[in-house]
């Protein structure tokens, strides 16, 4: 089953690796993100960023649409992690059956508006999100489990 | 309070480093605390660790220093002999994560360490022996 799943432009790393996937005790990441999964190489420092223990999926959004339906019926804890707001989308729209999606750091960039410490977004990935806010999923803001959870309501 | 204490104790802000790298990757954790040694000219070792037995009287102590044969380490080590803590060097922050996280008492530290989860990796050799290989799904 899904347990979570979280915007990280940083996919696996220290606070994923260990702080999240501990607290949700998830036994599979799958990392949804198009650039990781035509990366050879970064799949291999994902690999060598995941616990032990813990399975791991590189897919692009497209690869993981496919196996949609087989990820849901997973017995495993399951924490889906995307890099951007552009594979949660295409992934959630396409797949729209989702209650909330954690956003957890997306990256500065020109013109973007800084929504959480380090949530900023421009006009194409809040348009993004939008899309995924009207698939009925829920969009929140938080960093580390035992920091605050702060909804965002990009429809208002 | 937690009935378990962990103090990191190092050579100059080693240990207080310690401590924000721990607090952005896992998050605060009031059982943890930093101890950075010889910061100032005055600072003396053996009362600094008779202050920590005295602030963790009655509770599981556990040290991690910096350096197995410095100074910090020596000056625990040889209370080994009268007091009972666990003592832990050559510390890394995955060390302090995973204690952070999954509380291990001493056996399961004990197989942690044996396990080389935590030792140092020279990562160029790494590359040789990885392969591309995913989870099934």
């Amino acid at each position: 089953m899904i347990k979570a799943l979280r915007i990280d432009h940083r996919l696996v790393h220290g606070q994923v690796a260990f702080t999240w996937t501990h607290f949700l005790g998830a036994t599979r990441i799958i990392v949804i993100d198009d650039k990781a999964a035509g990366d050879d190489f970064q799949k291999m420092a994902l690999n060598m960023a995941k616990p032990a223990g813990v399975k791991l999926n590189v897919f692009s959004a497209e690869k993981a649409l496919e196996r949609a339906e087989k990820i849901d019926s997973l017995s495993d804890t399951v924490f889906i992690i995307f890099g951007g707001t552009k594979d949660a989308s295409r992934y959630i729209t396409g797949h729209p059956k989702f209650k909330e999606l954690n956003l957890g750091g997306i990256t500065k960039k020109e013109g973007s508006t800084q929504y959480g410490e380090v949530v900023y977004l421009n006009k194409e990935e809040e348009e993004d999100l939008k899309k995924i806010q009207q698939t009925g999923c829920r969009l929140f803001i938080q960093q580390l489990p035992s920091t605050k959870k702060e909804e965002l309501d990009l429809l208002k | 309070m937690s009935d378990r204490k962990i103090v990191v104790a190092t050579h100059g802000k080693l240990a207080e480093g310690f401590l924000t790298a721990l607090n952005i990757i896992v998050g605060e954790n009031e059982d943890i605390c930093a101890v950075n040694c010889y910061t100032t000219p005055d600072f003396d070792l053996d009362q600094t660790i008779d202050r920590i037995f005295e602030e963790a009287e009655g509770k599981e102590l556990y040290v991690f220093t910096d350096l197995l044969g410095g100074s910090v380490n020596n000056g625990f080590f040889k209370r080994l002999s009268t007091k009972q803590f666990h003592l832990i060097t050559n510390t890394s922050l995955g060390l302090l994560m995973d204690c952070s996280l999954m509380n291990p008492n001493a056996d399961e530290l004990r197989n942690k360490l044996g396990s080389g989860e935590f030792s140092v990796v020279y990562c160029n050799d790494l590359i040789e022996s990885m392969g591309l290989e995913e989870d099934d799904l």
